[in-house]
């Protein structure tokens, strides 16, 4: 019994945690979209600079357009992934609630 | 979320638990509405400061500049219509005052709408939550009068 709590509580930790991720790769998906729409209002000619470290380093329009396409290419997986995970600790959840439940009864 | 649930079908325990997690619902909205709020002061501070440093009469303007915390080197403004602003994930891109304005208006309106928004939630939120509150009132209400009238109806405390 204490068993099946203990295993409750931890697969419920792990399903929190990984809301709180998907959470947070949502944060960088939006920022990530805002940086694109801004690179298409850009004219040619305007300067983009990138901050590395403390210096703001002068990067091509492609290479910035590219890099952060990339990034969304990544975070877009990254959900995907999370969200798989997220559904099986539920159904892992389920499995456990109704284990539970029968040895209550 | 948003199914509906007849609330006189609840019991006093069913309903509190929904009124607490309806409280909750509201205490993220609340958090998330003054984060907003935050970051618009922001964002409404940056306009300012465009047009303070974008003004004529501050052209050339002498300046410190922090070298560190403890030491500043005196500078002046070479161009004081042109902006760094940082549109996110450690990009920056020159725009003029005009333009920068823009930018940080149109993100103020975006997140006024997104505001607007989450306030008609959190009407929406408590209202239902006073609602609970009044139906568990009046279940105590009903409660306590049916309990004392068994009691003054068979002169003890009686189970039903």
């Amino acid at each position: 019994m204490s068993d099946l709590g203990a295993q409750y509580q931890k697969v419920q930790g792990e399903l929190e945690d990984l809301i709180m991720n998907r959470q947070k790769l949502e944060t960088q998906l939006q920022e990530n979209k805002i940086v694109t729409e801004e690179f298409d209002t850009l004219k040619d000619e305007t300067p983009v600079y990138k901050l590395t470290g403390n210096v703001l380093l002068p990067v091509e329009h492609d290479e910035a357009r590219n890099n952060v396409e990339k990034r969304l290419e990544f975070i877009n997986a990254e959900i995907s992934r999370c969200e798989k995970n997220i559904k099986e600790r539920q159904t892992d959840l389920d499995k456990l609630r109704s284990e539970l439940m029968k040895q209550t009864k | 979320m948003s199914q509906k649930i007849d609330l006189t079908q609840l019991n006093p325990e069913q309903l509190t638990a929904v009124k607490q997690q309806l409280d909750q619902e509201l205490n993220h909205f609340t958090q998330s509405l003054q984060a907003l709020i935050v970051a618009k002061n922001k964002f409404a501070e940056c306009v300012t400061d465009i047009k303070t440093v974008s003004d004529e009469s501050n052209k050339s303007q002498k300046l410190l500049i922090p070298a560190s915390a403890s030491l500043y080197l005196a500078g002046r403004v070479k161009d004081n219509q042109k902006f760094m602003v940082d549109i996110g994930t450690g990009y920056y891109v020159e725009k003029n005052a005009k333009d920068a304005i823009t930018f940080y208006e149109k993100k103020i309106e975006k997140l006024n709408s997104e505001s607007t928004q989450i306030q008609n939630i959190i009407k929406d939120k408590s209202q239902s939550s006073l609602a609970i509150e009044s139906q568990i009132r009046q279940l105590a209400v009903k409660q306590h009068e049916a309990s004392k009238k068994e009691a003054a109806a068979s002169g003890a405390p009686a189970t039903k």
